[in-house]
């Protein structure tokens, strides 16, 4: 399946797995939530260094609007956690819940839905992964996401 | 869209704000009229009216990795609202440093705490103020 438009209403973003309430969220949802940034350097080994800055919501949030259900209850418990991330060309990556979470990793992950103040309504949004040193996860056309333990 | 429910820290309920599909949010203190939160247009104040009147702007400065700082005008408050990069860890200060309320609001939470002994809600406000930012839409610019 081939990028897609995103128009306001359409489910874009599916989210599933170990969560109370499963969702496809529309690009308008995704941006009625709550909005940051973040500058990313991508160190291409043929272009050299390229610099974009990112907007959207967090992969957190994100996250938390499926309600996400870590079995075993205490903090620790979400450390056993990964979300694996599908995007709409077939690329995939896996974070660990661990990365993103503000109590471990604190990497304030985006769904990104802006590109250096381009809208990304027509691509859809990508996966911006502040600190990565070639965009290997910046996943464009994020599709999916599924929280899993790790066994 | 999730609500969030804002209480004191002996469990009491402040407020509860709810987000509107396009952003804006109510808040709806325990004691008071409403009070509605929304930006117009991306990287632009944010403007707190209750019914027709402005009550004040909450304006977003330039954020760092860890840290996002707005500057409130409510009334004849001023006040420094410092949130970290998730949002679950706010303090208010006055322009002299003083602190006036802090607030956490858990990961993944629908609750947020605010530990003050000021009347809360234009507190509330500010502090909410910032989750209905939107940043402005600009590419990267070195420092």
């Amino acid at each position: 399946m081939g990028p897609t438009s995103a128009p306001h209403g359409t489910p874009c973003l599916r989210i599933g797995g170990a969560v109370r309430a499963p969702r496809a969220l529309a690009m308008a949802e995704l941006r009625a939530l709550p909005q940051h940034a973040c500058d990313v350097v991508f160190s291409c080994r043929r272009a050299g260094a390229r610099h974009h800055r990112f907007a959207g919501p967090l992969l957190l949030d994100v996250v938390g609007e499926a309600d996400p259900v870590f079995a075993g209850g205490d903090r620790k418990a979400r450390l056993r956690f990964l979300l694996s991330l599908r995007a709409d060309d077939g690329h995939r990556a896996v974070l660990s819940w661990g990365e993103i979470d503000p109590e471990f990793g604190a990497v304030p992950v985006l769904v990104a839905l802006s590109r250096d103040g381009r809208p990304l309504d027509v691509e859809g949004p990508t996966l911006a992964v502040p600190g990565d040193r070639c965009g290997a996860r910046s996943l464009t056309a994020l599709r999916e996401l599924t929280l899993r333990p790790d066994a | 869209m999730r609500d969030l429910r804002c209480v004191a820290p002996d469990g009491a309920l402040l407020a509860h704000l709810h987000r509107h599909p396009d952003g804006t949010l109510t808040l709806v203190p325990e004691q008071g009229p409403p009070l509605t939160i929304r930006q117009p247009s991306p990287g632009a104040p944010i403007l707190v009216h209750r019914a027709d009147e402005l009550l004040g702007t909450v304006t977003p400065e330039d954020p760092t990795f860890t840290t996002r700082t707005f500057t409130a005008r409510l009334g004849s408050t001023a006040w420094t609202v410092t949130a970290n990069a998730f949002a679950t860890r706010y303090r208010v200060t006055t322009p002299d440093d003083a602190l006036v309320a802090t607030a956490t609001h858990p990961v993944l939470s629908s609750t947020l705490t605010l530990t003050t002994s000021e009347p809360p809600t234009l507190l509330l406000a500010a502090l909410t103020a910032t989750r209905a930012h939107r940043p402005a839409p600009t590419a990267y610019t070195p420092s």
